[in-house]
């Protein structure tokens, strides 16, 4: 039951603009960290784009779960769990986090700033709480009636972005990502299927 | 790439705590610059090994560490005047020149690093520090490094414990107590990295038995293992060790119940006639004391259970320990020799079908998963059921 | 009588056994399976249901497509079995052709070329392979050199330096010495110091010594007791994993001849321990999976008589848990692994119904089984994977309760792993495939042959099929040894002459 991430973006246009941030990558390994942090951030924009406002998403990708919840009003939501984590959970917290940070700042201050202009605190001590069992619980109990057959689940990322488009290509033709997090995209791919040999 | 390597090991020893595989952006970089060495704030020391040198770095390795293999064993067998040629570890360490000693060390340590299971390598290195040729405690952080990229290597666990099966028979109490307490945190962070991770849990529960004796360390196994379920809560393994632990404790606590649970495993062969049998016995009012006290401490770990199951119930993992508890409960409910079996199995029945079944039944997945796991459960129930009542004629 | 199932199905089969033991028959259904021990006590008496049972009906949520557990998803088109593709792919499997993949799995060799073989034995092409080139390889890896002296080795200045450390220890850090803290030594006439108690110096003393000598006898057997033992690759060490393999090599090809049997059978029977259990090899790790590699090794070789099988038995029953399973050792996890390798050590001793109850394990086993892909994990909350098709279905064969599987929905689970480019199967569908797996899976296949359709026969010669009749075009395969059957025929006929 890990909690990875909480990364808010506001709508503009077809694209989504990042407004507050919050990653916890001490997991990986010291080398990996960065591309971690990176191909974090560009699967949630994939995603965050591609969900229509009004709608929740949660989409698997190995042992990662991207929860998306994209508001009427252009606020999107993201946070990336293991697949253990609660997903009613996962949704209360996108909900807390825009809650809390539309309450901070107005539209109008946010359309003006970026997100290094916007400290948002907040969510850093959101991901560090729903870390624990025993909050996750808690919200749970008052939350337990989330209708869930609202949520579109998703096996992978490439059933998100949809027909003729291979995330290989997105990641080849993506500008957030540095050379070496692409390799180590192709490498991690490769190595996949791991053994499991008994005798 | 093995002598630089040697070179990297011998500068940063100890310090050396991580290494992964990494990726560099030409053939032609990796050839210039075979390994990344990256110094932290904290002074701890992490090597990035390059993908792309990895299958010329084994294969130089692996054939060089049976080639040290060879000479090491023609080395002894000449000293020793023998005319049989062998493939086997010589007997002597003192009978190698330092050369060949280094280049086992060298070899198997690469091989290692790259394929945890090579069960030759490890062997290497076992005949290396029963000659006192590497030091057993610098084999432990060896180890600790090869975990952080072979979290699940049965062999890499395997070893551990011959290590520290040579350092505890020699450490003092105090140590000792220190050692195993160190132990006990390197399974949590392999546990971490791989779930389920079924040889990290064996090794623990193997410490576990070394400690079985200390009531503080077995109550603070405890505390620790409950915080690490409640995180984990689809990981089986984990929960297979809370059970040993929670076995562990009723165990020292009430020795007597120890017949009560040896020979697990078959509800109808042996425990029908188990419990008979300890119930005809002398010491049967004991036993019956002891099980009355213990089942009260159980429900606390049952309670627990049902309030993780109303919550979670659409996972296995969580059925699986409910079923552990439900189990041991039972057998010291017909230890307490009154219907209390029939009762406690009645009401864990009726709580199954009320707190654990689905809030809106069938309407999506998780509901529908919820529904198969309660009603895998309702049916060993009902089974557990019927061997109980078996026992007690 | 209340059936829990309120399914019309389940009434009348039900009425129709109700006085038979379900395990007896063959038929199989699928709603059956997990609801049999509730209806079947294991002495076969039916019981009373009360009508508080769940009701719930297992056959509707099965064909609802929508479970969220850990589960693979099966593509839309499924193969059907690919027989020339993986004798293709087998065969092509070379160093040549894979030189990173060959040099990483060398400590495997043995087990890999086992693998293979046997796969392509049991698709009937075993004799696309080079028999001598191999057999010579196999031999090449036992190892043969005599054992060394015992005296020299004893007074090595490493031996010394630990005793004098060990003098320095405390009575309590005693206490765990002799039987835990110790390496057991592969020799097991010790005998002494193993029940001492540390309340005194002088026993304190007496333990270290005995402590002392059974390290000394470690070193010898670490340094010399290979012999016998066969490496997984030329220079690699003894072990009782690749020793299992090489004897099963030779079985395939009929030439238990080309070894020193003897020497085998001592290397063996040197592995087992005072408590029953056997090391993998002179280094002292216990595991389940080395008494059923010991064991059967020396059955396939004619001489279980080499080892206490007793003892040997009830030290896999130390290690079964509360839900019928079994583990490495004593307290560890179920795992359906070790449920197989353990099954298998009790059937070779014969002792199947004295210690396991039947249908307990056979539920356990049964509900391995994952609703959506209908392939097996090995354990409650994993993934499936090919290979538990073998572990999971040779146990329900040794227990007699192979029909409690859904076959039809496991034949196309492991059809969908086929690699129907590169040939060989994978362990989940869209994986790279591998001969561990590919075996794994053709055996599977086979048992679940075992529970085919009526008209399965008509359809045996023809490829083409998708479902449970995929496995008749494969050999019978032997549930405890992972061999066609007539290869076990045959060395139990090799074993049975020899006795005249």
């Amino acid at each position: 039951m890990k909690l990875y991430a909480i990364i808010l973006y506001q709508r503009s246009g077809a694209n989504l603009k990042l407004v507050a941030t919050a990653t916890n990558v001490a997991d990986f390994g010291y080398f990996e960290r960065s591309s971690v942090r990176e191909f974090m951030h560009f699967f949630s924009k994939t995603i965050g784009e591609r969900t229509a406002p009004g709608t929740r998403n949660a989409v698997s990708e190995q042992a990662y779960v991207f929860f998306c919840h994209a508001r009427e009003d252009g606020y999107t939501g993201i946070v990336i769990a293991d697949s253990e984590y609660d997903k009613r959970v996962a949704f209360s917290v996108i909900t807390k986090s825009l809650e809390q940070f539309t309450a901070k700042y107005t539209k109008e201050t946010v359309d003006r700033a970026t997100a290094r202009d916007l400290p948002f605190p907040e969510i850093e001590t959101m991901l560090t709480k729903y870390q624990n069992p025993a909050e996750a619980d808690a919200l749970l109990r008052v939350q337990r009636d989330l209708d869930e057959t609202k949520i579109v689940l998703h096996k992978t990322i490439e059933s998100v972005i949809g027909r003729g488009e291979k995330i290989d290509n997105l990641v080849e033709r993506s500008n957030d990502l540095s050379a070496s997090s692409k390799v180590f995209f192709g490498q991690a791919k490769k190595a996949n299927s791991q053994c499991c040999i008994v005798m | 790439m093995l002598d630089v390597l040697n070179a990297i090991f011998d500068r940063f020893g100890s310090k050396l705590d991580e290494f992964d595989l990494v990726p560099v952006l030409s053939e032609a970089d990796a050839e210039f610059h075979p390994f990344v060495v990256a110094v932290t704030p904290e002074n701890s020391v992490k090597l990035g090994i390059p993908f792309q040198i990895v299958p010329a770095l084994y294969t130089e390795a692996s054939r060089g560490l049976i080639e040290a293999k060879q000479q090491s064993a023609s080395q002894a067998t000449s000293a020793a005047r023998s005319s049989s040629s062998s493939s086997s570890w010589p007997e002597h360490a003192a009978d190698l020149n330092s050369e060949i000693v280094r280049k086992l060390q060298a070899t198997s340590r690469a091989v290692l690093m790259i394929n945890a299971e090579n069960y030759t390598a490890w062997n290497a290195r076992k005949f290396l520090l029963t000659a006192k040729a590497v030091a057993l405690q610098d084999e432990l952080l060896f180890l600790a490094l090869v975990f952080r990229k072979h979290p699940k290597s049965g062999e890499a666990f395997a070893h551990r414990r011959f290590v520290l099966q040579r350092l505890l028979i020699n450490d003092p109490p105090a140590i000792k107590q220190t050692r195993l307490a160190e132990e006990f945190a390197i399974c949590t962070t392999v546990a971490n990295s791989y779930a389920s991770n079924y040889f990290s849990w064996s090794h623990r529960t193997w410490l576990l038995e070394q400690v079985a004796s200390d009531k503080d360390m077995v109550n603070t196994e405890l505390e620790t293992i409950k915080a690490w379920t409640a995180q984990h809560p689809q990981d089986h393994s984990g929960c297979h060790y809370l059970q040993q632990v929670l076995l562990a404790r009723l165990r020292t606590r009430w020795p007597v119940l120890s017949e009560l649970f040896a020979g697990e495993g078959s509800l109808a062969l042996k425990n029908a006639k188990q419990v008979a049998a300890l119930l005809s016995n002398a010491n049967c009012n004991d036993l019956a004391v002891a099980a009355t006290a213990a089942l009260t401490e159980w429900r606390e770990a049952l309670n627990e259970s049902a309030a993780l199951l109303e919550l979670h119930a659409d996972n296995e993992a969580l059925f699986h320990h409910r079923r552990f508890l439900v189990y041991h409960a039972s057998l010291l409910a017909v230890a307490t020799g009154i219907q209390a079996s029939t009762e406690l199995l009645q009401q864990e029945t009726t709580l199954a079908q009320t707190q654990f079944a689905p809030r809106s039944f069938g309407s999506t997945p998780s509901a529908a998963q919820r529904s198969r796991l309660l009603s895998d459960y309702l049916s060993w129930l009902s089974s557990l059921h019927q061997h109980t009542a078996d026992w007690k004629l | 009588m209340m059936h829990p199932f309120t399914n019309k199905k389940h009434f009348e089969y039900f009425d129709d056994d109700s006085k038979s033991n379900i395990a007896a028959k063959p038929k199989f259904d699928t709603e059956k399976t997990h609801s049999l021990l509730t209806l079947h006590g294991p002495n076969g008496a039916s019981y009373n249901f009360t009508s508080c049972w769940c009701s719930v009906n297992r056959q509707a949520m099965h064909s609802d497509a929508s479970y969220e557990s850990k589960d693979a998803t099966l593509p839309s088109t499924i193969h059907p079995l690919l027989l020339k593709k993986h004798v293709e792919f087998l065969v092509g499997y070379t160093p040549a052709n894979n030189p990173y993949e060959y040099a990483v799995t060398e400590h495997l060799r043995m087990n890999g070329m086992f693998w293979s073989l046997t796969a392509l034995d049991l698709m009937g092409a075993l004799d696309q392979m080079d028999r001598e080139a191999i057999v010579t390889f196999v031999r090449d890896c036992q190892h043969r050199n005599p054992p060394a002296p015992f005296a020299e080795l004893e007074a090595s200045e490493a031996l010394r330096s630990r005793t004098v450390d060990a003098s320095h220890a405390t009575a309590a850090a005693a206490a765990s010495l002799p039987s835990q803290a110790l390496p057991n030594a592969p020799d097991t006439n010790t005998g002494v110091g193993s029940d001492a108690t540390p309340s005194t110096d002088a026993r304190t003393n007496a333990a270290q010594e005995a402590a002392r000598q059974k390290y000394v006898k470690q070193l010898v057997a670490a340094s010399a007791s290979q012999r016998g033992g066969f490496g997984a690759s030329i220079g690699h060490d003894a072990h009782v994993l690749s020793t299992l393999s090489a004897v099963q090599i030779l079985c395939l090809f009929d030439r238990l001849d080309a070894i020193d049997e003897e020497a085998t059978v001592a290397f063996v029977a040197s592995l087992q321990q005072p408590d029953g259990s056997f090391v993998g090899d002179v280094w002292g790790e216990v595991d389940t999976r080395f008494s059923l590699c010991a064991m059967a090794c020396l059955s396939l070789l004619g001489r279980l008589d080499a080892i206490d099988v007793q003892a040997a038995v009830r030290f896999i029953q130390s290690t079964a848990n509360f839900d019928g399973g079994f583990g490495r050792v004593p307290g560890s996890e179920s795992h359906a692994s070790q449920v197989y390798v353990c099954l298998g050590a009790l059937t070779i001793a014969g002792a199947v119904d004295a210690c396991v109850d039947r249908d307990q394990l056979g539920w356990w086993l049964a509900e391995r089984q994952l609703p959506k892909s209908g392939g097996l994990n090995g354990r409650p909350e994993k993934l499936p994977d090919v290979c538990y098709s073998w572990w999971v279905l040779s146990s329900m064969c040794m227990l007699d309760r192979l029909q409690w599987i859904d076959a039809e929905r496991l034949a196309k689970f492991i059809l969908a792993c086929q690699d129907d480019v590169a040939g060989g199967i994978a362990d989940r569908p869209d994986d790279m495939s591998d001969p561990y797996h590919t075996v794994f899976g053709l055996a599977g296949l086979s048992l679940l042959a075992r529970l085919g359709a009526p008209d399965a026969k008509v359809q045996s010669d023809q490829e083409g099929v998708v479902g449970v009749s995929a496995g008749l075009a494969i050999k019978p395969v032997n549930s405890v040894y992972c061999l066609p059957q007539d290869v076990i025929d045959r060395v139990m006929q090799r074993n049975k002459d020899r006795r005249k």
